[in-house]
């Protein structure tokens, strides 16, 4: 379990206003599910994963927990541009203070695991997106968390990568919760139960994650209503076709 | 099998995060040379070589007991104490914010490491160049050792100190890494780095004793030589300066803590 109490976020604006991302919200994040985050673009979706995973503090309220929780795995995870793949492995094994043995196990699997090769002792700056996501994939399902934070990481990678990555995830999902940002709403219909929908420094949640995606999309279509008529104008021409 | 994250106290934790940053930013500095950490040695020699070439033959005789290359290169050292840990928190925040991502690693974390690994570079060095200066015949007192120790150390906190705040404050106003560039430039001439302070007319050497550096500098060089002289430096003025530089980095940093973790 996750309890945020009275937990408010807000970031600066040029011009001296501010931003809330939460706004003196109390929530306790159940630990016995998944849990997809929905939002529109800038509501704080990120934001939010990196507060739980204890990259940034609130501005005010606490967030507790006793669980292990992942840091937020994506395209953008803590890597030195300029130290190799093993370099930055043995950065994060060396913060966590595991032992020689353990290290060495990781660098094996993670080694196999991103199928990297030679580029395992290059630079991390020479890798594309997706041999990030995989060495980032691949370093954290070594670890044993409750939790794990994922931001947009499946929808970088080829096919194989998204495969073995959907693979792990079932393995995942037996002992630990996922915490999921992603703009692909089928992987999150698919993978989550519950939902997160963050608007506007408020937090919604719902038990189904068919109602949260009902919920954003209907939002959505509130706050763009030319979608709407574009996708009734396409239901119009496709059944004119078909009649 | 996942391996679970092993539990530690806070402060195994600490010196956990920042002996893997030392590790980094060793790396990361030495990492592309051929010579690596060498150059830690050779960077202030050969400045030093260089200096004393031109300057030598026109302040040399100046300096007193001191062989002048020696008199050089312990000033040499102190500046670089204080201008490499303010350039080392310029930039420590930016270079390693991608780090906050992992929950043991916090803001402050790298500009603690940075420090460190400026005094161990130029302390050894400093150690290293005494020896070596003790077994060529250099005359350099053994006895008031404690004493310069703490003119290295405070030298290091006032560019810790101003270091942390430059390195917060150059983030919010990025001109400011600029201006510190022009006002590093004459410390070099404005520190007694090249001459003593007792050449300097005691009419203008007040001027110079408002720069904590020119304590520190001094007060070593009397320290490791008994019969050299330097009026009016003390070690409570440059302690003044420690104090201050602290007080205005840690504020900066408390005010700021949000912003410096902020993606």
């Amino acid at each position: 379990m996750i309890r945020l109490r009275n937990v408010s976020k807000y970031y600066p604006m040029k011009g001296g206003g501010v931003h809330y991302v939460l706004k003196d919200v109390s929530f306790d994040i159940p630990s016995n599910q998944n849990i997809a985050i929905l939002g529109p673009n800038g509501a704080g979706k990120s934001t939010l994963l990196r507060m739980i995973g204890g990259a940034e503090a609130p501005n005010s309220g606490v967030i507790e927990t006793k669980a292990s929780i992942s840091w937020p795995l994506g395209v953008q995870v803590g890597f030195q541009g300029s130290l190799t793949g093993r370099q930055n492995l043995l950065f994060v094994c060396r913060i966590n203070g595991l032992s020689k043995d353990d290290t060495r196990k990781i660098l094996g699997t993670v080694y196999d695991f991103s199928e990297l090769g030679e580029y395992f002792d290059m630079p991390v700056k020479t890798y594309s997106s997706g041999m990030r996501a995989r060495l980032s994939f691949g370093l954290s399902i070594n670890f044993d968390f409750d939790y794990y934070l994922i931001d947009e990481l499946t929808s970088v990678g080829d096919s194989t990568f998204r495969k073995k990555a959907k693979q792990e995830f079932e393995k995942i999902r037996e002992s630990s919760a996922l915490i999921f940002v992603s703009h692909s709403l089928r992987t999150l219909r698919q993978t989550c139960d519950s939902a997160i929908f963050l608007n506007q420094g408020k937090l919604v949640f719902y038990t189904d994650v068919k109602e949260g995606i009902r919920a954003y999309k209907d939002f959505m279509q509130e706050a763009n209503p030319s979608l709407r008529n574009t996708k009734r104008k396409r239901k119009q021409l496709r059944k004119n076709n078909f009649t | 099998m996942p391996i679970k994250i092993p539990d530690h106290s806070p402060w195994r934790s600490q010196v956990l995060v920042t002996k893997a940053l030392l590790h980094r930013e060793l790396v990361t500095r030495f990492g592309k040379y051929k010579l690596g950490a060498i150059w830690a040695f050779a960077d202030p020699l050969l400045s030093v070589i260089v200096i004393g070439v031109i300057l030598g033959p026109l302040i040399g005789r100046s300096s007193g007991d001191i062989p002048y290359p020696f008199f050089l290169l312990c000033g040499f050292m102190l500046l670089n104490m204080l201008s490499g840990s303010m350039s080392a928190g310029i930039g420590a925040a930016g270079a390693n914010k991608g780090l906050m991502v992992f929950k043991k690693v916090q803001a402050f974390d790298p500009f603690v490491a940075r420090f460190i690994f400026i005094f161990l570079i130029n302390a050894s060095a400093l150690i290293v160049f005494c020896i070596v200066a003790y077994w060529i015949g250099i005359d350099v007192s053994v006895q008031r050792i404690p004493e310069a120790a703490i003119c290295i150390i405070l030298t290091w906190l006032i560019g810790s100190g101003l270091g942390l705040f430059l390195g917060i404050a150059t983030l919010k106003f990025n001109e400011l890494e600029k201006i510190v560039g022009y006002i590093q430039r004459p410390l070099l001439f404005l520190s007694c780095v090249l001459y003593p302070l007792d050449a300097i007319p005691p009419q203008y050497a007040h001027y110079l004793l408002y720069n904590p550096l020119v304590h520190t500098i001094e007060y070593m060089r009397m320290m490791l030589f008994p019969s050299y002289v330097a009026n009016g430096v003390n070690l409570y003025y440059p302690t003044a300066w420690v104090v201050a530089a602290f007080a205005v980095g840690i504020t900066a940093y408390r005010n700021n803590r949000h912003f410096l973790t902020q993606q």
